[in-house]
């Protein structure tokens, strides 16, 4: 199939999508008041945006997000390389990852809160909480992908680095690093999409400000347009963030031969 | 057991003495893979491992590069031992091996700054290296964007970057097509003749080792021992028709593959 | 001693975890006990909750929802990714759809979901679906389309039609990435269901998390999270078996 006809096929596809979602309220398949037609939900979207009081939820939600993510990659990052290298310690912090997979991370959100706000007024323990949830979310994603990809490293590479003369230090640098970079990035890919979920759902659970707790007014006073028009939002930032990924990745690892 | 020194009386570039190697596998318990090989080798000399499959003749060639550790036995190295490897032991691998994320210049002056090469020299010495191998055009594009033969002419002039007295070589030419396998034996012995680098060459193919090499060695199979050393004595510098056409060629590769059959049986 | 480590690090993990809770309540060192309970009080508490019935109620509802919305999940999902392995009009028409919806946060959508279904299972199950479904297709497309032509080819040569092909070839061959896509999307349905209990419900281990938290019965909410991750271990553990079950033909399936 020529690129051209792909991309008419997709835009096809997105715009039946796109037509159902507009007809379905209007001939009276779907009730209006609950799911209004799409033309209303992207004026209502126009509004949102435009609203101050979004711009600022939007603010704190995105300096959450920032060190949720940004502790997660500092730990994550770093214990996984330390993993790849030394299988003694993956040995040990395997499990303990293993064991907290099926754990419903958001959800610790609660007992965190808890916990800290024997510590702490109960707003920062709040904001603690739900950027440490942040964090855990993304913490297994990152660290086991960057365990993976120092593990993986073609022992080759790292013969060819000593026979030249490449002390321990420079081989991590210079051979360790680069190769697992592939593998640490995908387990970013990853993170991205777990530390915007964690991020609503910390936020919908243990309410205080940020775009979930917008969202959660909005369905509260039962404006419901609102409600779609910021779900509308939120999926289109996974998709923006997701795709800059993509573009990023291509522009920095211009000689990885495999899907981004 | 076969002692292959040299002919001659120079001090021996590499000295092999009883180097034996054993496996502690899971299932299997002790497997020798190679049973005591003695083997001097000259500075300056082109020296070729053949045996069959599986005989342990790369891990021989891993133990001279210190990557892998002797069960038994010493290999030295200008008189020193061998204990790890090091940048008088340059290796190429059958798979390359070069950095993906640098570009052919990049892998080349890489191993140049790893030799204390001044920044500032680095890109002329780059280029020179790089018309050795004759791959001036390509210095910017990544490995991935050239064929098997560009990235083995790469991973060479990295080591040659290098500058290491002794080349190891891990059938470098085995993945390969014929036409290509043959332009780059020529090319290395070109360079070889111009350098005077010691070589040793591990190679499945009689052929590749006939027309390159000083002195054949030929191993059994597994644990792997010293059959018996061959010296084609073919006219340096050396031109492949002439190889073929000389009338010592035909018995000579019969009598390796005669080893290697006795070697297989044995 | 590495080995010895090997096979008894989940122990290990396990011991780890409960060793490390336990120090904490018991000292009293991180916070007081009934804002973190020891791991005996929260045992206690589970055996009382089971005792009396509102244990196996909930776990029952949230069991119930989370398979319904796995199994839609794997319905839709393996369907779709077989489209898309196999026919790049599916691909060009699909891959859209699952690109939105993988890169997207889709608890955000409930809120929406509760309008249109209710307060019901029917917003649970959709937002455990919507978790699951997308890591099956995609796990599922990849695999699809990495089956060997000569495959599909003697099939077709043997008589087989376009169904039967996608049946009884394709679907086996892709089988493997399928199921590795169903492990994450097990766990996401697990996930999705018990998040939209804790946001709106009146019944399931998140509604039981949510009203030991505001009715500051701690035990109870701890009881919940321990549940919740167990029932995620077991379905885990029962989709493996059942994985080793189904490729007993694939040698290199252990992982």
């Amino acid at each position: 199939m020529s690129p051209a006809r792909r991309l008419a096929v997709s835009a096809a596809s997105v715009a039946v999508l796109c037509g159902c979602w507009e007809a379905a309220p209007r001939l009276g398949l779907a009730p209006d008041a609950s799911l209004p037609p799409l033309s209303r939900v992207l004026a209502g979207t126009a509004a949102v945006l435009g609203d101050a009081a979004f711009r600022d939820q939007l603010a704190v939600s995105a300096a959450r997000w920032a060190a949720g993510l940004g502790c997660a990659v500092l730990a994550g990052v770093p214990l996984g390389v330390a993993m790849g290298r030394a299988p003694l310690l993956r040995r040990l912090v395997e499990p303990l990852l293993a064991l907290l997979y099926p754990v419903p991370k958001v959800a610790l959100v609660v007992p965190l809160l808890l916990v800290l706000g024997q510590r702490m007024p109960a707003g920062r323990a709040d904001e603690t909480a739900r950027v440490a949830v942040i964090a855990l979310g993304c913490l297994i994603p990152l660290t086991v992908s960057a365990a993976h990809g120092a593990a993986g490293v073609e022992p080759r590479l790292l013969w060819t680095a000593r026979a030249a003369g490449a002390g321990r230090v420079r081989r991590l640098a210079a051979v360790v690093l680069p190769a697992a970079l592939p593998q640490v990035l995908s387990g970013l890919r990853i993170a991205l999409a777990v530390s915007l979920f964690t991020l609503v759902g910390a936020e919908l659970l243990v309410r205080g400000q940020g775009v979930g707790a917008y969202l959660f007014d909005a369905y509260d006073i039962g404006e419901y347009t609102r409600v779609w028009a910021v779900t509308v939002l939120v999926a289109a930032t996974g998709l923006v963030l997701d795709t800059g990924y993509a573009l990023a990745v291509r522009r920095l690892l211009p000689w990885w031969e495999g899907e981004v | 057991m076969t002692a292959a020194g040299p002919p001659g009386g120079t001090r021996p570039k590499l000295r092999l003495a009883g180097v034996a190697k054993e496996y502690t596998g899971r299932r299997r318990g002790t497997v020798r893979a190679i049973g005591g090989v003695d083997l001097d080798v000259r500075p300056g000399e082109f020296v070729s491992l053949v045996g069959p499959s599986g005989c342990g003749k790369s891990t021989l060639l891993y133990i001279i590069g210190g990557f892998v550790a002797a069960s038994g036995g010493t290999v030295d190295c200008d008189g020193r031992p061998v204990t790890a490897p090091g940048p008088d032991r340059g290796i190429v691998f059958q798979e390359f091996a070069l950095f993906p994320w640098r570009t052919v210049a990049g892998n080349v002056a890489w191993a140049l700054a790893r030799r204390g090469v001044p920044r500032a020299e680095r890109p002329a010495a780059t280029a020179r290296l790089l018309e050795t191998v004759g791959l001036a055009e390509v210095a910017r594009l990544y490995p991935a964007e050239l064929s098997g033969g560009m990235k083995q002419r790469v991973a060479i002039a990295r080591t040659l970057a290098q500058d290491p007295d002794v080349l190891l070589m891990d059938e470098p030419f085995g993945a390969l097509d014929a036409q290509t396998r043959a332009l780059l034996q020529e090319e290395l012995l070109a360079v070889w003749e111009r350098t005077g680098k010691t070589v040793v060459f591990v190679t499945h193919s009689v052929e590749e080792a006939l027309y390159l090499s000083d002195r054949v060695v030929v191993l059994s199979r597994r644990p792997a021992r010293v059959l018996e050393v061959i010296e084609p004595g073919f006219a340096r510098p050396r031109d492949r028709e002439k190889v073929l056409a000389d009338p010592a060629y035909p018995a000579l590769h019969a009598r390796v593959w005669e080893l290697l059959r006795a070697g297989g049986a044995a | 001693m590495s080995r010895l480590l090997a096979r008894c690090g989940p122990l290990l993990a396990v011991l780890a975890v409960l060793g490390a809770w336990w120090a904490a309540a018991a000292t009293g060192a991180l916070a007081d006990p009934f804002v973190l309970p020891a791991p005996g009080a929260v045992a206690r508490a589970a055996a009382a909750l089971w005792r009396d019935g509102t244990l196996p109620h909930e776990l029952g509802v949230t069991l119930g929802r989370t398979l319904a919305a796995f199994a839609l999940a794997l319905a839709a999902g393996a369907a779709m990714g077989l489209a898309m392995g196999r026919s790049a009009t599916a691909r060009a028409a699909l891959r859209p759809l699952v690109g939105l919806g993988f890169a997207t946060p889709k608890i955000a959508l409930f809120p929406a979901l509760v309008i249109l279904l209710g307060l019901g299972s029917g917003a649970k199950v959709a937002l455990g679906f919507a978790e699951a479904v997308f890591p099956i297709a995609a796990a599922t497309a990849a695999a699809a389309s990495q089956v060997p032509v000569p495959l599909v080819w003697s099939a077709r040569a043997a008589g087989a039609s376009r169904a039967a092909v996608a049946l009884r070839v394709v679907l086996p061959a892709a089988l493997p990435g399928l199921l590795s896509g169903a492990r994450i999307g097990l766990v996401g349905a697990v996930i999705g269901v018990y998040i939209g209990e804790m946001v709106a419900s009146s019944d399931g281990l998140g509604h039981l998390m949510v009203a030991g938290w505001r009715q500051l019965e701690t035990d109870r909410l701890y009881v919940s999270v321990a549940a919740v991750s167990l029932l995620g271990f077991a379905l885990d553990a029962l989709l493996l078996l059942a994985r080793r079950r189904l490729l007993r033909w694939a040698p290199e399936q252990a992982a």
